[in-house]
């Protein structure tokens, strides 16, 4: 039952950073290899908004 | 095709055409003259300011200041009190630098006698303006010591630089401004907040000019002893060649990309090609950056202000912050956030200028023509490099800010009001 968490801790880890930046930077300091992913929440708009961009772009 | 589906093209086919006019823009910088002389509508009773149009009374107190030592210096009172009075009797007329070809930096103060760099767009043929002005610092004790020092300053612009630089710019046939831009954004330059190496550039230009101009020995020795100390000074040349080409851009029907970005300490305002001269504003944020003494605190500074931010309509400045990024050492940042910016930036593009390259991003272009309907539907707006002015004036400091997220909404809400028939459903 442990043993998948313990390989996870002993093996080199390998991450996925989604948006904010400053952790990837955090583990790229400590020499983790980091894939950044540039990701962060959707605008949430004035339905009015949403309208007219849906109609304009 | 239904109506939306040809809006649509119609929007695509005009931002072209505006990005194509950035791309085409060929400023040279011809002449120096009188404010009086150089713009059109201008009057001796007409005071400039930078920004969107505002009230004397909303206005922030480096303007208020500015235009107040003004009126003084061009004669149209004798004292504050009476500046004031002419002011709110509407004798005096205040009006932004945008709507008479102009910009001005900082609090923009512009009067008929402000001697003025003029760029034309050689292929569009619009002029744009910018006062030579850099201001006195802002360690000057009280009001009175500033207001001096200004006088001082405006004085010496109008009647020694103006004269030095109008015969060296007329001598030298023009100056390519585009040329020094693109070399200097591979010196280290993003052209707002970092121009020492457009300034540097700037002075080789001219000096042989000055030096052959016939003018008393005295006044070229002070000029070129101002010009090389100056390290900002490009800066005024640069903002009148990018108001040439945001103007030469304006009022291309249908087109959604931003034509002005301009700050007046109170609001932010911008201005967008298919709307024409109307302005939308929203309160313009403070800046975040670096004072340059301890003796100063937050409470010193006023919101964001100047007509600087000509230079990130035009794709330069925070658009190119990736050139520049030692600019990221007064707001804590890193390379990797000056790269992450200029990125950013292109999200809300429609394009790139191939003749602005940035050598940290493998020689990129500069992503360029802020479109409103981009900015508003990924919530990111222009990122502006800027100078952070003392609420008594002065320059104290420099930093980022962004804007204002609701000018764009407010632009596109008029946007769909103007090209959609309320009629359609």
């Amino acid at each position: 039952m442990n043993e998948p968490k313990q390989a996870l801790l002993s093996a080199d880890l390998k991450v996925i950073n989604i948006g904010l930046e400053l952790f990837a930077d955090s583990l790229a300091a400590q020499a983790v290899d980091v894939v950044r992913v540039d990701w962060k929440p959707p605008l949430e708009l004035e339905p009015e908004l949403e309208r007219i961009l849906d109609d304009l772009l | 095709m239904n109506n939306r589906a040809e809006l649509r093209s119609l929007i695509e086919t005009a931002n072209q055409t505006v990005l194509k006019t950035f791309q085409d823009s060929r400023p040279v910088w011809f002449d120096v003259r009188p404010a009086i002389e150089a713009l059109p509508g201008m009057t001796r009773d007409t005071i400039l300011h930078a920004g969107p149009p505002i009230e004397w009374s909303r206005m922030c107190e480096p303007q208020r200041s500015g235009v107040i030592c003004a009126a003084l210096f061009e004669g149209l009172a004798d004292s504050e009190s009476e500046a004031v009075a002419k002011i709110e009797a509407g004798d005096i007329c205040l009006a932004p630098c945008h709507e008479h070809g102009a910009v001005g930096g900082m609090a923009g103060i512009t009067s008929a006698s402000s001697a003025l760099a003029m760029v034309r767009d050689e292929a569009s043929g619009a002029v744009g303006c910018s006062q030579l002005y850099q201001g006195p610092r802002g360690q000057l004790r009280s009001r009175d010591d500033y207001d001096r020092e200004a006088a001082r300053q405006w004085r010496w612009l109008a009647e020694v630089l103006g004269p030095v630089l109008q015969a060296a710019v007329r001598a030298s046939g023009g100056i390519d401004v585009k040329h020094i831009t693109a070399k200097a954004l591979q010196m280290g330059d993003e052209c707002h907040n970092r121009n020492s190496a457009a300034s540097a550039l700037l002075l080789m230009e001219i000096l042989p000019w000055a030096l052959r101009a016939r003018m008393d020995p005295a006044s070229l020795r002070d000029s070129l002893a101002y010009l090389t100390g100056a390290e900002q000074f490009s800066l005024c040349v640069s903002m009148a060649a990018a108001k040439a080409t945001a103007d030469a851009a304006s009022g291309v029907p249908h087109s959604t990309i931003v034509t002005t970005l301009s700050r007046n300490g109170t609001d932010f305002g911008i201005r967008v090609s298919g709307l024409g001269d109307t302005w939308f504003t929203a309160p313009a944020n403070e800046v975040d950056g670096l004072l340059f003494s301890a003796e100063w605190n937050a409470d010193d500074t006023v919101p964001d202000m100047g007509d600087s931010a000509i230079m990130e309509t035009v794709g330069l400045g925070g658009h190119v912050q990736a050139a520049a990024p030692v600019l990221q050492q007064f707001v804590g940042g890193s390379f990797q956030r000056a790269v992450q910016l200029t990125e950013e930036m292109r999200q809300i593009t429609v394009g790139a200028l191939q003749d602005y390259r940035i050598p940290n991003l493998d020689f990129a272009p500069a992503p360029a023509a802020t479109d409103i309907r981009h900015v508003v539907r990924t919530g990111t707006t222009p990122i502006i490099d800027t100078a952070i002015a003392h609420r008594k004036g002065g320059v104290i400091g420099a930093g980022q800010t962004r804007a204002p997220l609701d000018c764009f909404k407010k632009a596109l809400r008029a946007f769909f009001d103007t090209y959609v028939p309320a009629t359609e459903p």
